[in-house]
């Protein structure tokens, strides 16, 4: 039974699932994205159903290729859907912009995800102000229920207005999950694809067209303005009984995202805070309901502004309190109340409206907003727990052969900066490879590591990406680097799939997103086609040649590109054939072995370190190993031997 | 039989071990039997050895996320995990904890002390909460190693220590949330954690 189409007026469905939900209803033609925590799941659950409703579903190589693909469905009439986390938006902002200023002849919604107090990594964003860059209408939800709702409502606006329609979401709304009342899923009626050409409106050919299309992208905003104001469920106002609103001082509140339901949560624990305040939630963040605000604020002697990250909203009321010449004091980021960083919690939001209320005169309100860390003193905390290479993972041997390498090479494994990038090839920054030194964005590694040997860093210099960030945005990189004639090595490393994400297929897996077969883009053709001299692609298992290679490609004049390719080992397939287990009359764990090389050196979950007060082992979990044989090779007295039948 | 009180139980874990496998059956449950249900679980890191949490409400809510000091309910599969949702936790509250032990390999590499059951223990009941720990020789090693049953030992434990939803229904809720390959399996380390609650009640 598929999430999004189960029998019932309600269904269990997360915030991204919800997205989907209502693009399904609309019966969107096309939908691309980019894997991204936390927006993945709505190409995940559209994919199931793709030939049954007839969507094309795909992951596309990067974001921009997803919003171009959109967009080009949406010019010939389609409605489309494009999605991407939050970093999707940084690298699809030269199109976004131009494709806003043209508009859309069919609908183009686009849906993306702030990850706002950082559960998945990378930069802590606020990309609403990509709207006001591109002169988008903006929806913001507070739950997933409201992320149904405004996806419906911007495939309606898009389609009615002809501009592309932004749904912005948070992690704290994008991963929940609840029961949603959904409606009917439309009938199809998909018009023939038709393109008129007008290069006044889809090409920047004159500036008189650019000028042009700028003043009726600002017109759609007007317009998308105006259709917000007449969807209740969007914007709404409460007041408090007024004889009560007037005893109270009059006191404010404008709220977006997912602060609008901590709030809610705080009205239920304290309901005189309910009759006390005056409440506008937005839901259109833009454009703002600016003539709705100007009533509100008259009502108001002080408002408090709750928004994660910027204080975009806080800004725009205290101009429209400066335009108006009101006498209201503006509560939020800017007057040091209420943090910039961090998502904001429903203890955080109570203690902000106690301040406003003059109810909380010795309440700290902290200059970082966050859930996930102990907030208490105690002299016993949690271990600190990283991500980790899952067992066999080549990536974990193919730094293990880097680091071989640099030290065979005769030098100290701080004298070579090898520059990390995006996916799960950046967890050798941690303990115990400890091989990258930087992060940046997808395929920035090779730009930052010909930055360094620009700058004059005279010892070897190595990039290390992934597949699927290769083609995402390395291969510009690439050819930048061999343009430059600088000395570095590249390697990727090759397992076929976006792994992190959920092993969505790339390029190179030969398969797209709903299983068909596809052609399987070939590395070692990119990098001699970019001009790369020296491409070796070998099997990272192969330590002794890795380490080879390595070195060779290290003392290379030019760029070198190495190519560890071997394939994923979240399936749990076996690489050796017979599994291994410690030999406990050879290990010398503890005694002549007080390093456990297998252990602090190899970093694999799979193998185990046992510590009680008499005694250190070793022992290997067989459930999880995959046979990899590093630990073997580790293993300075050849204690770890395969187990015999 | 809708829950009166709402409640709030936060599952704690590693990646891997079925934490948001369970957040789930707990939800369809409760689903089943005419709750209202919002569940947050976040961090895409999980399968790769991080720490998982997940927020399960029951009853009347509009935000997923647990405030904090409001865990009602916690479900800790690996035994360091509790730590982390201690500092959250209401007073007078009730933990299941299991005692697996998953050394983070960077807490290994730099020996740091991985808290004993007895630390815990102390920490929880600075602020009155019941703990209860769930011996890994609970299950046979086969199961909890080869079939990574712990989430639903600790289901069963769970499930029949706060007598939340009657058993045919969490039962019902497990068969519809495993792959059909898994459920018998599940089943019956389900009904292990469900006896498991007569041994509970034997000294108390």
């Amino acid at each position: 039974m598929n999430i999004l189409t189960a029998p019932g007026k309600k269904l269990f469905l997360s915030g991204d699932e919800a997205v989907a939900r209502a693009a399904l209803e609309k019966r969107v033609d096309v939908a691309t994205g980019y894997p991204g925590n936390p927006s993945t799941k709505v190409i995940t659950a559209l994919l199931p159903i793709s030939r049954q409703y007839e969507i094309i579903v795909e992951w596309s190589t990067n974001e921009k290729v997803a919003l171009e693909v959109a967009s080009g469905a949406a010019w010939a009439g389609r409605r489309s859907l494009v999605t991407m986390k939050m970093s999707g938006i940084n690298v699809i902002a030269d199109s976004l912009l131009s494709i806003s200023h043209s508009g859309v002849t069919g609908a183009l919604v686009i849906y993306a995800v702030d990850d706002v107090g950082v559960y998945y990594g990378m930069v802590e964003q606020d990309s609403r102000y990509y709207a006001m860059l591109a002169s988008l209408p903006l929806l913001m939800p507070s739950t997933p229920e409201e992320a149904y709702t405004m996806t419906l409502r911007a495939f309606q606006v898009s389609e009615q207005i002809g501009a592309p329609v932004f749904v912005l979401s948070t992690t704290a709304v994008a991963d929940a999950i609840t029961a949603i009342r959904v409606g009917q899923i439309e009938q199809s009626q998909k018009p023939t694809a038709r393109f008129q050409r007008n290069p006044a409106k889809f090409t920047k050919a004159t500036s008189q067209w650019s000028r042009e299309q700028h003043r009726d992208a600002i017109k759609r905003l007007e317009r998308a303005g105006e259709l917000f104001r007449t969807f209740p469920e969007i914007n709404s106002i409460s007041l408090p009984p007024k004889n009560q609103h007037v005893a109270a001082s009059r006191i404010g509140l404008i709220v977006a995202g997912a602060s609008y339901a901590y709030i809610q949560e705080v009205f239920r624990r304290t309901p005189t805070y309910s009759t006390q305040l005056a409440l506008f939630k937005l839901g259109s963040v833009y454009p703002l309901p600016q003539a709705e605000l100007h009533d509100f604020l008259l009502c108001v002697d002080s408002v408090l502004v709750l928004e994660e990250l910027e204080p975009i909203i806080e800004t725009h009321i205290l101009a429209l309190v400066a335009e108006a010449g009101l006498q209201v004091k503006v509560l939020g980021k800017r007057n040091g109340l209420l943090p910039r960083v961090g998502d904001y919690t429903m203890e955080l939001v109570e203690k902000a409206v106690r301040v406003a209320i003059g109810d909380g005169s010795s309440v700290a309100l902290p200059k970082t907003a966050t859930t996930n860390s102990s907030n208490e003193a105690s002299n016993i905390t949690a271990l600190p727990r990283t991500a980790e290479f899952c067992p066999g993972c080549p990536h974990r041997t193919t730094y293990y052969a880097l680091q071989h390498t640099i030290e065979q090479l005769g030098f100290d494994q701080d004298e070579v900066i090898v520059t990390g990038d995006i996916g799960c090839t950046i967890i050798g920054v941690h303990s115990p490879l400890n091989v990258c030194w930087t992060e940046v964005s997808m395929g920035a590694s090779i730009g930052i590591a010909q930055g360094f040997k620009y700058a004059g860093i005279d010892k070897p210099v190595v990039a290390a990406m992934g597949d699927g960030t290769f083609y995402h945005n390395g291969v510009a990189g690439l050819l930048n680097a061999v343009q430059s004639g600088v000395n570095l090595t590249l390697i990727i490393l090759d397992n076929s799939t976006s792994a992190m994400t959920g092993l969505q297929p790339d390029a190179g897996s030969g398969r797209r997103a709903n299983g068909e077969p596809s052609t399987q883009a070939d590395i070692a053709m990119i990098a001699h086609g970019c001009g790369v001299t020296y491409v070796k692609e070998l099997n990272p298992y192969h330590l002794p040649s890795m380490i080879e290679e390595l070195q060779q490609a290290i003392v290379y004049p030019n760029v070198a590109v190495v190519i560890a390719k071997a394939p994923c080992t979240t399936q749990g397939v076996l690489i050796n054939k017979q599994p291994v287990q410690v030999k406990q009359d050879i290990c010398l764990a503890g005694t002549d072995c007080q390093d456990t090389p297998c252990y602090s050196k190899v970093g694999c979950p799979s193998v185990l370190l046992h510590k009680d007060a008499v005694k250190i082992s070793i022992s290997i979990d067989t459930s999880t190993c995959v046979s990899c044989g590093l630990c073997v090779t580790a293993c300075p007295f050849g204690a770890i031997l395969p187990i015999k039948e | 039989m809708a829950i009166l009180k709402p409640t709030n139980i936060m599952i704690a874990g590693v990646g891997g071990q079925g934490n948001r496998t369970l957040m789930k059956i707990i939800a369809s449950a409760a689903l089943e039997d005419h709750n209202d249900v919002r569940v947050l679980s976040s961090g895409s890191l999980g399968r790769l050895g991080s720490s998982i949490t997940c927020h399960i409400r029951l009853g009347p809510s509009v935000s997923a996320t647990i405030p904090v000091g409001e865990i009602d309910i916690l479900v800790a599969l690996e035994m360091n995990e509790a730590l982390r949702a201690i500092p959250m936790m209401r007073q007078g509250s009730l933990a299941f904890i299991h005692t697996h032990r998953r050394i983070p390999i960077i807490a290994g590499i730099q020996g740091m002390h991985y808290q004993t059951m007895e630390e815990i223990e102390n920490l929880a009941a600075n602020k009155a909460i019941k703990s209860i720990f769930v011996p890994e020789s609970l299950l046979p090693l086969d199961d909890a190693v080869e079939h990574q049953s712990t989430n639903s030992v600790m289901l069963g434990i769970l499930c029949s220590y706060t007598e939340l939803f009657p058993r045919p229904l969490v039962e019902q809720a497990l068969c519809q949330c495993l792959p059909p390959q898994f459920t018998q399996q599940n089943l019956h380390t389900f009904a292990i954690g469900w006896q498991y609650r007569e041994k509970l009640r034997g000294p108390q």
